[in-house]
């Protein structure tokens, strides 16, 4: 809490926004922005130096495990691997910014092609995947919170503790057990040839990522919305008669919305690791398989590629995560911290 | 307590509801936890045959009387690799967790109480780990560095940390405020025997849920990167690898697949119900206090 | 809004309760809370119900708004003007009946604007809900009715409001349609001194001006007794007496009432002892079968404990439940009390000293310059509202909080300069002693009593700690069988005792008690008050007692500071400051105390 009973004056109303009202706000988005930046370049120097450690050093890494002795050449003054080390790795920031993250030795074709090929099938499986969650996990949690203590909530709360600690390749082997091998119903392997094949392939592998997430998102719902149902502020509305769907709306919903959309957000990141073991199940041809295919081969420059691409994607999320609880607090957006 | 509100508190009424949680998923949860930590300690005495041992002569065999769940591509007894599986399957995770409970516990207990810029560093570096994925940064590391199993191991640990430590450090910060705690530093007793003997005690029970939480994380992660074919080598009786190899063979053995993914999942949600308990029943304690 | 009533026939009562019963889930069945409640309040009535934790008031307020927690159940008949409230709660509240809640700081909805909350059950002609303009207009009107001039705060959030402002939020929000009655359920305790009596005088001009009944719960006996006309005093669940107001303090007939007035302490003279009603309240399902008063009573009779007592009238709006009230029985009152005169100015070396002390936390200036100083022997009183940095002055003599500028000597040691060292600590430590507000937290509830205090005692050289420890618990007035117990075992007042003898463990010279009294009930607190001016007799040492209470502060102190924002104003010896205040903050303080009868 900020203040105390009757600390200090009595603040008047808009006294902490200043006269510049956009003030906080794009002091919030540029720090936002520059904290993404420096993950970024965390991330970046983190890798540059993986490669260096790994067996082989940066020549074999990037080169391949194949490659001739012209190849290897040809890698040495690419990447500048003659000059100094942090001349290096300034090159190698140079041509990250100019998204420029060379060729895969294994598709032989330059990364950045591999990557939006690959991301254009994963981008429907992950939203798919994480809208499931969210909108089943909403709709679970808030019917088990306003039913707290009866024959829903236990079954939701049991079936949620199992549901969220279930491995996501368990869920999905299980899966395809059941409806590709006993059932037959829907296809197991690949990505689908377009339009509705597509969306048939998209099913179990979505369900597998979603059910997961859907658990935790049931959990958050859950007690965030009995939180909010058990304050002050809900028992001051009932008491002035407001009608229960206007509180459910006006004052649950909103003042769960902060806890609800930060796990949203949670959870999306949280896909990208389970989304390399479902497409690796399901053989689904996204950014999961090229991971693990790249790995297989040792194909350097696609991991590099796609280990920053998601280290963007998680950049990307938090900023989206903390810009909707500013739109949605007005202590945030007042600049007093959450809470 | 005559002197305290009794009626209408809510803490009051969350006590009761948590007194009415159903207990049969419990109970079958800790046992599943006992039997299969006792597997792994009498291991070589559970499983019927060695389970590394290749007869093609026997490739495919359905659950039967001799081999209870069939065989594999190579003949190898399903149940016996099973039963070996726990090996890397609950070791693993034991050790994760009571690394990261070690860990945590210090890194928490020593910035929570010192407050002040040693605690504003580790919340820094927490809200920077935080959103970091471990499972991603295993598979690229262990990918990369072609590392082994002690590297998955150790990368889970690392970027495991951060979201056990915050939960630990908000439960010291609110503690170290307590009077008893501010009672005991204006007695005169050591910073240390504070942070031992009187703040620890208070989060005993957040330390056990750490630790069975990280164990069931354990569990999906590491049967997961094996599975990928990290970690473990090829050929291991390890779950996820089991999984892995004998998937193509659905058709033959399903059981093959199917028995180590059972395991996987028991084990896993039996961990994680133990440790949910543990940690709800504290939390309705706590609040009544 | 009302239509007028027959003129032949007497108008109903704004409210009537009858036989209202409500019962919560127990170890075995369901336990009654509060049982059989019977209560009137006429439009434009100011009606109290008083009473200590446990009482029941609160649960009963709930109940006739329908809005009990989940799990408990009522049973009784509610009646808004003549009409039953049974069928639909809901459509009663707001419209009928509304209410205003205890803590300002969490009853607002923290993300809506003042002018939404305020306007949110409002509605034009044809039934639709307000446009944004004609809130913000509806708003900053009823605003001004509630003592907001300023129409800016009708765009405000929650957050950026005082308490006291947020309070009066809320009552406009709580009356925004006009409801017939008013029930305000402890509205002041979580407010300061000064804003308290605002907010009380606010209720009853709005009483007053709409003619609207109120029903005040409180815990405060003062506070009842100035703003209403009529009081029940609830013990245990029930209602033991209904009296005028005018005689709450004086011509109580039941002797739990004529007790609790006595312990209240009062304002404009010190005690030699107050009275304490011995024991404590009966907790739901364990209240005893005749009186529930008995056990605790001075005066009762086998004849109180064989049967329950039934109400009596005594004839102009005084009932009781006594079964000895046909005698006279001879209840002592306040003002019959042995009143002292507190201790002179002290002499000799100061034991404390603060010159120039502040304290800043970020840019917050906390502490701001304060000389203060504690001698050997004497009782000081530092008192304020909260935020006026009273208790950053204690917890930096303690040396839980570091000074930020200015010197704090301890016996001649300097804490403020970097080399204190260990010794120098352990003489600060073997000096001055804490002990703290919240009683629920005060102790670890994972250690015995006995456990924390010889645990201590190892701080020092005591031989045979178990035998001290002992000795100690028998210095606050608790048996050596307490050693065994754990805190949550204790009632408030018992944990309290605890925390004040594992003070006493490392043989103090000072003890420092902030707001040690402020979270208890008052018979507790009168026990608590009782105990620190024996020990202070009997040990010799000195007090410095921190308290945002004038009336607590005049029963145990001989010198009193008073702070307002960082900065002691006004201090002197506690009659003077206390009677004859000079500065205006002081004056205010005093001035906005309920009237004592």
């Amino acid at each position: 809490m900020a203040s105390g009973p009757g600390k200090g004056v009595s603040r008047t109303a808009r006294g902490s926004a200043g006269p510049n009202p956009a003030g906080p706000a794009l002091r919030f988005l540029v720090g936002r922005l520059l904290g993404g930046a420096a993950v970024l370049l965390v991330v970046s120097f983190a890798l540059f130096a993986l490669i260096y450690a790994a067996p082989g050093g940066a020549e074999q890494a990037l080169a391949g495990p194949y490659a001739s002795a012209e190849q290897r050449q040809a890698i040495r003054e690419t990447y500048h691997l003659d000059d100094p080390l942090l001349t290096q790795y300034g090159h190698y920031l140079r041509s990250l910014a100019t998204l420029d993250f060379g060729a895969s030795f294994l598709m032989r074709e330059p990364v950045t092609v591999s990557l939006a090929r690959a991301a254009m099938v994963t981008l429907p499986l992950l939203l798919s995947a994480w809208g499931l969650a969210m909108i089943g996990g909403i709709a679970l949690g808030l019917l088990a919170a306003t039913r707290r203590g009866g024959a829903v909530d236990r079954w939701v709360s049991s079936t949620v503790v199992v549901a969220a600690s279930t491995p996501m390749f368990a869920t999905a082997i299980l899966l395809t057990w059941l409806f590709g091998v006993k059932l037959g119903w829907l296809p197991t392997v690949g990505s689908g040839q377009g339009g509705i094949d597509t969306l048939r392939h998209l099913v179990l592998p979505a369900v597998a990522m979603g059910t997961v997430l859907l658990a935790s998102a049931t959990r958050v719902t859950r007690s965030a919305v009995m939180d909010v149902l058990d304050s002050d502020h809900v028992t001051f509305a009932r008491s002035r008669g407001i009608s229960s769907r206007r509180i459910l709306g006006n004052d649950v919903l909103r003042n769960a919305a902060v806890p609800i959309v930060t796990q949203a957000g949670g959870l999306l990141i949280a896909l990208t690791g389970g989304l390399v073991v479902v497409e690796s199940v399901f053989a689904f041809d996204g950014i999961g398989s090229l991971l693990t295919q790249a790995i297989g081969a040792r194909d350097v420059p696609v991991i590099q590629a796609v280990t920053l691409a998601l280290a963007a994607a998680i950049v990307l999320i938090n900023l989206a995560v903390d810009l909707a609880i500013f739109g949605l607090d007005p202590r945030v957006r007042r600049g007093r911290g959450r809470g | 307590m005559a002197d305290r509100p009794v009626t209408l508190s809510r803490h009051t009424w969350r006590t009761l509801r948590a007194r009415r949680r159903q207990t049969p998923l419990l109970v079958v949860a800790a046992s599943c936890v006992l039997v299969a930590a006792a597997v792994l300690m009498i291991f070589p005495g559970v499983a019927p045959h060695d389970p590394d041992l290749i007869d093609g002569a026997v490739a495919f065999q359905s659950p039967g009387s001799q081999y209870w769940l069939g065989t594999d591509n190579l003949g190898r007894d399903v149940f016996s690799r099973i039963v070996a599986g726990t090996r890397t399957g609950l070791l693993g995770p034991l050790i994760l967790a009571i690394g990261t409970t070690l860990l945590a516990t210090l890194v928490a207990v020593v910035a929570g109480y010192l407050g002040g810029h040693v605690d504003a560093l580790t919340g820094r570096v927490i809200d920077v780990l935080y959103a970091v994925p471990p499972m991603v940064v295993a598979i690229v590391v262990v990918g990369i560095t072609g590392g082994g199993w002690w590297i998955a191991l150790a990368v889970l640990l690392v970027f495991g940390l951060p979201i056990n430590i915050r939960l630990l450090r908000s439960a010291v910060i609110v503690r170290a405020r307590l009077p008893y705690i501010e009672a005991a530093r204006t007695s005169g007793f050591s910073g240390t025997r504070i942070m031992v003997f009187h703040l620890l005690p208070t989060i005993a029970a957040f330390l056990v849920a750490v630790f069975f939480l990280t164990f069931t994380y354990g569990i999906v992660d590491l049967s997961a990167l094996s599975f990928l074919g990290l970690g473990v080598p090829p050929g291991a009786s390890d779950w996820g690898r089991m999984i892995a190899e004998n998937r193509a063979y659905l058709f033959q053995n399903a059981w093959a697949t199917i028995g180590p993914t059972i395991a996987v999942v028991l084990v896993a949600v039996s961990a994680n119900v133990v440790g949910d308990w543990i940690y709800s029943r504290y939390e309705s304690r706590g609040r009544t206090r | 809004m009302s239509t007028d009533a027959v003129p032949s026939q007497p108008a109903p009562p704004a409210l009537a309760v009858s036989g209202l019963t409500v019962r919560c889930p127990g170890a075995d069945g369901m336990v009654p809370i509060a049982e059989e409640i019977f209560l009137t309040i006429a439009p434009g009535e100011a009606v109290a119900v008083v009473g200590e934790s446990g009482s029941g008031k609160s649960v009963t307020a709930r109940a006739i708004l329908n809005l009990l927690p989940h799990g408990l159940e009522s049973e009784g008949t509610v009646e808004f003007a003549g009409e039953s409230a049974g069928r639909r709660p809901r459509g009663r509240r707001g419209a009928r009946i509304a209410m205003v809640m205890q803590d300002p700081f969490t009853t607002l909805n923290p993300l809506h604007r003042i002018r939404d909350i305020v306007c949110e059950t409002l509605r034009t002609p044809d039934g639709k809900r307000l446009g944004r303009r004609e809130r913000r207009r509806e708003a900053v009107r009823r605003l001004a009715e509630v003592g907001i001039a300023d129409p800016a705060v009708a765009d405000a959030y929650p957050f950026e409001l005082s308490g006291g402002m947020r309070q009066r939020v809320g009552i406009a929000a709580a009356i925004a349609e006009e409801p017939l009655v008013l029930i305000a359920d402890e509205p002041t305790t979580a407010l300061d001194q000064t804003t308290q009596s605002e907010i009380l005088a606010l209720l009853d001009r709005l009483r007053e001006t709409r003619r609207m009944a109120l029903l005040l719960i409180t815990h405060d006996l003062r506070v009842a007794a100035g703003v209403c006309g009529r009081v029940y005093v609830m013990y245990a669940g029930q209602v033991i007496e209904e009296l005028p107001a005018d005689r709450l303090l004086t011509a109580a007939r039941h002797p739990y009432t004529a007790r609790l007035a006595a312990a209240d302490p009062p304002l404009d003279r010190r005690l030699q002892a107050l009275p304490p009603i011995p024991g404590s309240v009966p907790a739901p399902g364990g209240r005893p079968h005749g009186c529930r008063f008995a056990p605790r009573c001075g005066w009762a009779t086998s004849a109180c404990t064989s049967d329950p007592v039934t109400l009596s009238d005594l004839g102009t709006g005084h009932q009781v439940r006594c079964a000895r009230v046909g005698e006279s029985l001879d209840l002592t009152h306040t003002r019959d009390l042995a009143e002292v005169t507190p201790g002179p100015a002290p002499t000799g070396e100061p034991i404390i000293v603060l010159r120039e002390v502040t304290k800043r936390y970020g840019h917050k200036l906390a502490v701001d310059g304060v000389d203060f100083e504690v001698h050997a022997g004497e009782s000081v009183g530092i008192v304020g509202e909260s935020g006026s940095g009273k208790t950053s002055v204690a917890r930096m003599m303690v040396g839980l909080e570091p000074v930020t500028s200015g010197s704090l000597e301890v016996r001649g040691i300097d804490v403020t300069s970097s080399k204190v060292g260990r010794d120098g600590w352990a003489t600060v430590r073997s000096t001055v002693q804490m002990a703290f507000q919240d009683p629920s937290s005060t102790l670890n509830p994972a250690r015995t009593v006995g456990g924390t205090i010889t645990e201590t005692l190892r701080l020092t050289d005591v031989p045979d700690r178990k035998a001290r420890a002992a000795e100690l618990l028998q210095m606050v007035g608790l048996d050596a069988g307490y050693a065994n117990l754990r805190p949550k075992q204790l009632s408030g007042g018992e944990r309290q005792r605890v925390a004040i003898a594992r003070a006493l463990a490392r043989d103090p010279r000072v003890l420092l008690c902030d707001e040690v009294v402020s979270a208890l009930d008052v018979s507790v607190q009168a026990h608590v008050l009782n105990l620190l001016n024996d020990l202070r007799r009997t040990l010799g040492i000195s007090l410095v007692f921190i308290t945002h209470d004038l009336a607590v502060v005049r029963q145990i102190a001989d010198r009193v500071y008073v702070m307002k924002s960082g900065k002691v104003v006004e201090h002197g010896l506690a009659g003077d400051v206390l009677s004859r205040p000079r500065h205006p903050y002081t004056q205010s303080l005093i001035a906005s105390i309920p009237a004592h009868a």
